[in-house]
């Protein structure tokens, strides 16, 4: 009785030895995808070599974000554009012009011009 | 039955047992494969970029640093001045000198920043007419302040036409004059100035602003005048700009 306990507790070492093994062997394959989730793989960009952004002013405030140079692969994708001026913010959001080139967007509100604003630029797509 | 046969049976069993069992689970592993495939990152394109802008919206703003500099006038300081030139005319040569601290980026640029794009903006208010002058845009390399520049200790010395023009970082044509790019005033003159604020962010060159000159000073007779808006102009709409694009 021993001995086929014996022999059950060595058989499923073995079994489990190899079934890891395998396991470690399908864990190659998942270590692709793992290599993904941490972030790691890069996000493709449709423009690479930078864009004009001016403000264009009401009075003192800045109210449309003109964009400038943007390439043709990014046609048809959602720009988004944010204002920050330290103090208060505002998006404008609309398409890329197929073909790329130039577009506004109009902010959701007036942003007061100061001395250092900041004015963030996302495309996203096409 | 000798005990070496004992033995290989045992292992033989114990093989297939272990067969068995492998058998068994595998499709459980399969499975973990399987689910671990299922990671796939359904990602979109997405270009960002942030843009920090600069401007002298008052004459203390604490951004921006700027004036000019008369031949004629060689001593004088002109930094609470409304307006600042760049002149060529015999003995009366005028540059405008601008600075913008790049540390009041909010956010800050990290130095680690890919500048894609900078530009210089000065606004125009009057222009050479019936003319073409090109205005050239130097970067600075040593320090100076617009409460105290003037003609005789200006960074780049009382020679005309200096430095060199084959130096400058860009040029741009300014007049009423056919096929100039600056054509009238009540406009903003771009200078692309990214190579110097590429230099500028990643510490490669210090940050001393630029000199605006006319490209052959010391014109005869009564010379050309570009005229920009200073910050001391209180005029957001007018006001000197640096906009600098980047990817962090």
């Amino acid at each position: 009785m021993r001995r086929r306990l014996g022999a059950g507790i060595g058989t499923t070492a073995i079994g489990a030895v190899v079934l890891f093994a395998i396991i470690g062997h399908a864990t190659t394959i998942g270590t692709a995808s793992t290599t993904v989730g941490a972030g790691r793989a890069g996000v493709a960009r449709c423009d690479t070599d930078g864009i004009t952004v001016t403000q264009v002013l009401t009075g003192s405030n800045v109210t449309v974000v003109a964009v400038a140079g943007i390439a043709s692969a990014c046609g048809t994708g959602s720009l988004s554009a944010t204002v920050n001026n330290g103090t208060t913010s505002s998006t404008g959001v609309a398409t890329v012009p197929a073909g790329g080139g130039s577009m506004t967007v109009t902010l959701a509100s007036a942003v007061l011009v100061k001395d250092s604003d900041e004015i963030d630029v996302a495309i996203t797509g096409p | 039955m000798s005990r070496s046969r004992v033995l290989d049976r045992r292992h033989l069993l114990a093989a297939g047992r272990a067969l068995a069992a492998l058998l068994l689970f595998y499709p459980f592993a399969h499975a973990s494969v399987g689910y671990a495939s299922s990671l796939t990152v359904a990602s979109t394109d997405l270009t960002v970029y942030a843009t920090c802008t600069l401007s002298g919206t008052t004459g203390a703003s604490a951004s921006v640093q700027d004036s000019y500099v008369d031949e004629n006038a060689p001593t004088t300081t002109n930094g609470s001045a409304a307006t600042m030139n760049s002149q060529s005319r015999n003995n009366r040569n005028r540059r405008s000198y601008v600075s913008f601290d790049l540390t009041t980026c909010a956010p800050s640029v990290p130095s680690s920043a890919i500048v894609t794009g900078a530009t210089l903006r000065l606004w125009v208010t009057a222009v050479p007419l019936a003319t073409c002058r090109t205005e050239d845009v130097f970067a600075v390399t040593s320090a100076w302040t617009q409460s105290a520049i003037t003609w005789n200790n200006q960074p780049f010395g009382t020679a005309i036409n200096s430095p060199a023009s084959g130096t400058r970082t860009d040029s741009i044509t300014i007049g009423s004059g056919a096929g100039c790019t600056i054509g009238s005033a009540a406009q903003y003159v771009p200078w692309n100035v990214t190579t110097n604020v590429a230099n500028f962010v990643s510490g490669g060159a210090t940050n001393f602003g630029w000199m605006i000159r006319d490209d052959a000073e010391g014109a005869n007779g009564l010379g050309f005048t570009v005229t920009f808006s200073a910050s001391d102009a209180a005029s957001v709409p007018q006001a000197p700009q640096l906009v600098v694009t980047y990817r962090r």
